[in-house]
């Protein structure tokens, strides 16, 4: 075979951040190996700098360090870090690329032990607390990072030596290690270098780099991040004292032409809002005032979260330009033009936070790769697919091609991820490995030997509990042979300890006091596996959630709590036992619900990673909301995307279409469900996809149902048909029931664009007309969309903004619409011809029904709810089913196709193994006790449990493992005692109520 | 008796049944949401409401308990279907045989809270220790 077919079943990914990381799992866990070269010594990238995450305000580091050490355990993914990407020959199927491992001058033998950085007497500002604290000349960049490895800094080391006398005979570190070339052979490229900062004191006016008080965003990030230089203490650089008003200035660098970035950096509001309110929850006595141009709130939970910022917390926002900062004694004085009064104004604080612009990073990779930049150096998408780059084989995840948040750069992530999944389909497997653990040690014979580890979580457990006190505690508790404290349980170097000391003090059971199962027990398990320990004698005690953070007042007795929080652990610890899952067949086929562009965009791309797609559409055409449109904000033509995407699903011979045909009944259970639809079709699909997309409310405001008052879905059938007379006037109203509380809280987020993209239209094909846009922020985030903005003001589009809280806009009878505009500060009436209301994206008919029956959630704004609104917003929480598009909340075309292409890669993760295990924690019965009366047959929701004939008239409950889910409810009916429910029985439970209303055990 | 063995002004103890995928969650967002409430209840994590043996309740009680919650998915939420219509009917029979042993029924409750309520959840652990303390002057009333 000549190298142009050949296909390696590898894949390099190009930076370690979130997006690299979960491009990197998606890859490994379908089967491809995976290289992850980051050009720092650990992954993690910028989420690892933030404090908490908007706008559920999770713990950035606790949703992301257990995915690190995914990463660090996978035995597909091959972390390289401190490695740069030096040259690239070949082609799709096939590159040769040049890798540089630089000069670190430590070797493989390192264990993160931090010896040598303790005897280093160089101090290096910390890059990654933004220069604020200090880091030594060898060093690792955090204490969660992965790798745990140590580098020298060889620019800053001065060879005193001292930190090789302080390892010896560890023989860790040479300083003969070179810069070294490695050569590889990969299938696919995925880019996720991230992206860099504006130098705010290229503004000079705004007193940054002047001011010691005056930061940027993300340095104010490091000083409230509890694992920062300050420990999470909030005071300004030079008097080291607590600030009492702290002022946020946004768009800075960002939205302005002649900074050199036209666009959005789509983060900024959300992440002041996030950091004001921290600021508020550190000290709720500090004035915080955001000064802004429009507030861009525009994802799932974000205008909620904008809301509770004003109302719960108190936070100021200031619709205004500063233009200059200065000092004042200890003052720094913010001069700016106040735009709702039209006056200049200054305000006087303590601290003032830049929001400065996101820039990309991608110079030097696109010219190695020859890829091709857009016009403000972001990656150039092809094909309006965001993770297409000009090079076949080469994709792009993250803000390489645009600024994102975390949630929308995940999407991505899983769509590169799956892009070069297709591509290498002939080589699924050749170069994956299987997780092997080593066999499981006996412990049916031993006495419980316990080891338990107290986390402190940074300071988030134990600024609140004394976890020295506890750890004493627990020491004194039978059969604890082993109990210490620990910075992070979770941590890379924290789980290597935990295998140790299960190997050195032969422990048979392990406890982690730490924070939620929910998020942290698949972690612990697989540690304890790797160690010999069947993974369910782990045991974990929630002291974080349920305790810490939710007594911060009561150090005392939260410190008495955790206690017996962990003492019932330990109780129940002693009586664990191993259990064993059992493998069942997966189906290879999948369902997607939706035949709009999204639904079958997904459908397609499931079916070219080798699998059956059953595609099933209510109405009796593909299409969706797709077939109502004329244009869209892209500059493609619907039209010509529906024929692409339906010519796309004609063509795979693995898709079945069902037209006017919706599901009418679901069994079973991931790998298996059996699903009959209303055509009569019945059969069985691993995976579920919902795809089912939105609607455009139907206003009952703003004299809707007059002659001449449309949506702008309406208007597109208007302009279309050359409706419009030119020298017309007309209005456009955004908001129209979105933004609203107690009805439609959410931003519906494509209006801003699309409203200005229509009125462009019709200033283009009709010179004469008065457009107006009645506003209350334009959210113009997305790519291009802030130049189409721009360009609207300029080409005469009106804009004027308008205040709820002030006046809304009205509309009578004869569709004069009176509005008063906040930045004149004057009422005014408009006559217009035409009024278009931008009327909300709403959730469809029929969710609710669909929520019923497949048993997955619906949000409180009516759009089905993801597993984790960061890191999983393609998954359901119930294994097996998955969403994507605008059935997950409103986005943008570009948005979709992130999403659609990603959750092929999500549904590959299930179908692409032909076995999974089954639930491992059902339900037994003893025969032996079991009198047949039959109540846990009747009770049990899954058709489980079965009465066997087992002689004259005896009869005996049997439960079939590949059905029962382990919910319980037999054990407690039965009458008898006979069922046990597994893992969660009679005696662990009784001891719990035992150990947490005794004190002694 | 649990009245003689507590003085006025006690903080009682609270054993919480509470379902993994509800409840537990409503509890966890309280922490993350940094919700404060009253360090008077202990949680034991069950898959599903469902599973909560009536026995539990009772042993709880016994062992000196001075109120117990059982927590899971809202009606029609559940995980498991219809567990949470299990825990309702074993509830409503608790409720009635707890008088019969000597314990105010007030001190023990049945509850629905989602994974999306963490603050329903703070506010419940408050208006049970207060119901709890209502109950505990009930009694001691009916003793005097």
């Amino acid at each position: 075979m000549n190298d142009n077919n050949k296909i390696v079943g590898s894949v390099l990914i190009v930076g370690g951040g979130i997006a690299g990381m979960v491009s990197a799992l998606d890859l490994a866990d379908n089967g491809y190996k995976v290289y992850l070269i980051d050009k720092t010594p650990s992954i993690g990238g910028t989420m690892s700098q933030l404090d908490k995450t908007f706008p559920t305000l999770d713990c950035a580091m606790c949703t992301m360090a257990p995915r690190m050490v995914d990463i660090s355990r996978h035995p597909n993914i091959e972390l390289m870090p401190y490695t740069l990407l030096e040259s690239v020959d070949g082609n799709v199927g096939c590159f040769k690329v040049k890798l540089r491992k630089m000069e670190s001058r430590v070797n493989d033998n390192c264990i993160g032990c931090g010896d040598c950085s303790s005897v280093c007497p160089v101090e290096v500002p910390n890059e990654y607390d933004e220069n604020g604290g200090i880091r030594k000349a060898i060093y690792s960049p955090f204490p969660q990072a992965v790798p745990k490895l140590f580098v020298i800094d060889t620019e800053h080391c001065i060879k005193c030596y001292k930190c090789i006398e302080a390892s010896i005979g560890k023989n860790c570190i040479d300083f003969n290690i070179k810069d070294k070339i490695i050569d590889l052979e990969v299938g696919t490229i995925i880019l996720a270098p991230g992206f860099d900062l504006w130098d705010p004191s290229l503004r000079p006016e705004l007193g940054y780099g002047e001011y010691p008080n005056v930061l940027t965003g993300i340095e104010l990030e490091r000083i409230i991040n509890a694992s920062g230089f300050t420990s999470g203490e909030i005071f300004r650089a030079d008097d080291k004292e607590v600030p009492k008003r702290i002022g946020f200035i946004q768009c800075v660098g960002s939205r302005d032409v002649k900074a050199g970035q036209p666009y959005c950096s789509r983060v900024c509001c959300m992440y002041a809002i996030k950091q004001a309110i921290l600021v508020k929850e550190h000290h709720p006595e500090i004035d915080c005032t955001i000064f802004y141009m429009d507030i861009r709130a525009f994802g799932k939970g974000q205008e909620e979260f904008y809301n509770r910022a004003k109302d719960e917390y108190g936070i100021k926002f200031i619709r205004g330009n500063p233009g200059e900062v200065f000092q004042d004694g200890r003052d720094l004085i913010v001069r700016f033009e106040d735009t709702t009064a039209s006056e200049v104004r200054e305000e006087r604080f303590d601290m003032v936070v830049l929001a400065n612009a996101i820039k990309p990073n991608n110079k030097n990779l696109s010219e190695i790769l020859g890829i091709e930049l857009d016009d403000d150096g972001f990656v150039k998408e092809q094909n309006n697919n965001p993770m297409i780059t000009s090079r076949p084989g080469v994709y792009v995840a993250g803000v390489a091609q645009a600024p994102r948040d975390i949630t929308d750069t995940v999407s991505m992530s899983s769509g590169a991820a799956a892009l070069s999944a297709v591509d290498l389909l002939s080589a699924r497997g050749k170069l994956a490995k299987e997780k092997v653990f080593p066999p499981e040690f006996d412990v049916s014979e031993q006495e419980p030997r316990i080891g338990v580890f107290i986390c402190h979580c940074g300071t988030n457990i134990a600024s609140t509990v004394d976890v020295d006190e506890v750890r004493d505690y627990i020491k004194t508790l039978p059969d604890v042979i082993f109990c210490d404290d620990v910075m992070y349980a979770c941590a890379e170097d924290s789980c290597r300890r935990i295998s140790e000391v299960i190997k050195e003090y032969k422990l048979n059971r392990f406890i982690v006091a730490s924070c939620t199962p929910r998020t942290h027990e698949p972690l612990f398990r697989e540690t304890c596996q790797a160690a010999g320990l069947n993974p369910y004698l782990f045991e974990f005690a929630n002291i974080r959630e349920h305790c810490s953070w939710v007594h911060r007042n009561e150090p005392k007795k939260a410190t008495e709590k955790a206690k017996e929080i962990i003492r019932a652990s330990v109780s129940r610890a002693r009586l664990l036992k191993p259990q064993k899952a059992g493998k069942i067949g997966v189906t290879q086929r999948a369902l997607v619900i939706g035949g709009g562009v999204t639904g079958m965009e997904a459908a397609y791309n499931i079916a070219r990673l080798g699998f059956e797609v059953i595609l099933v559409e209510r109405d009796n055409e593909l299409g969706g909301l797709l077939r109502r449109m004329h244009h869209m904000f892209i500059d493609i033509d619907p039209k010509e995307i529906l024929a692409e995407k339906i010519s796309k699903i004609e063509s795979e011979k693995n898709i079945s279409v069902h037209l006017g045909t919706t599901v009418e009944d679901l069994s079973g259970f991931v790998g298996n469900f059996d699903i009959k639809l209303t055509d009569g079709t019945e059969t069985t699909v691993g995976a579920i996809v919902i795809a089912t997309g939105c609607d455009e409310w139907r206003p009952n405001i703003y004299g809707y149902g007059q002659k001449d008052v449309y949506t702008q879905l309406e208007l597109q059938e208007v302009i279309y048909n050359g409706e419009i007379n030119d020298g017309e006037t007309i209005v456009m109203i955004q908001c129209v029931g979105s933004r609203e509380k107690g009805e439609r809280e959410y931003c519906s987020r494509i209006c801003c664009s699309e409203a200005i993209k229509n009125a462009l239209d019709i200033r283009e094909k009709y010179p004469n007309t008065d457009v107006y846009i009645l506003y209350r922020d334009i959210r113009t985030f997305a790519k291009n969309a802030e130049e189409k903005y721009r360009e609207a003001a300029l080409k005469g589009v009106q804009f004027i903004r308008y205040d709820v809280n002030i006046k809304r806009p009205e509309v009578d009878e004869n569709n004069v619409v009176h509005v008063f505009d906040t930045i004149l500060q004057q009422d005014t009436e408009i006559k217009a011809d035409k009024i278009v209301l931008s009327a909300a994206v709403v959730p469809r008919e029929g969710f609710e029904d669909l929520s019923k029956l497949f048993k997955v959630p619906l949000g409180q704004d009516g759009f089905f709810l993801e597993a984790h609104l960061k890191l999983r917003p393609l998954d359901f929480t119930s294994d097996g089913f998955f969403l994507c598009g605008t059935a997950q909340g409103p986005k943008d075309y570009i948005d979709n196709m992130a999403q659609a292409v990603g959750v092929a890669s999500r549904v590959a993760r299930i179908l692409s193994k032909k076995e999974m295990d089954t639930e491992a924690t059902t339900s037994r019965v003893d025969e032996n006790i079991c009198i047949g009366c039959g109540r846990c047959v009747d009770i049990c929701p899954y058709n489980a449990i079965k009465l066997v004939q087992r002689g004259f008239g005896v009869f005996k409950s049997r439960i079939n493992d590949a059905l029962c889910k382990g919910c319980g409810a037999c054990a407690a009916e039965c009458p008898t005692g006979a069922i046990e429910a597994r893992h969660f029985d009679d005696k662990e439970i009784s001891v719990m109520i035992d150990a947490l209303l005794k004190e002694e055990v | 008796m649990w009245v003689e063995e507590r003085e006025e002004g006690f903080e009682p103890k609270i054993i919480a049944f509470i379902c993994n995928w509800c409840t537990y969650g409503g509890a966890d967002l309280a922490g993350v949401s940094r919700i404060q409430y009253p360090p008077n209840v202990r949680i034991i994590r069950v898959m599903c409401s469902g599973r909560v043996d009536p026995y539990f309740v009772i042993k709880a009680f016994k062992e000196g308990a001075d109120g117990v919650i059982i927590s899971g998915c809202h009606p029609g939420d559940c995980h498991y279907v219809s567990g949470n219509e299990q825990a309702k009917r074993r509830a409503e029979y608790l409720k009635k045989i707890l008088p019969m042993i000597g314990i105010n029924p007030k001190r023990f409750r049945l509850q629905w809270v989602s994974a999306s309520e963490g603050k329903a959840w703070a506010e419940s652990v408050a208006s049970m220790v207060e119901q709890v303390k209502d109950a505990y002057k009930e009694d001691k009333e009916r003793l005097m």
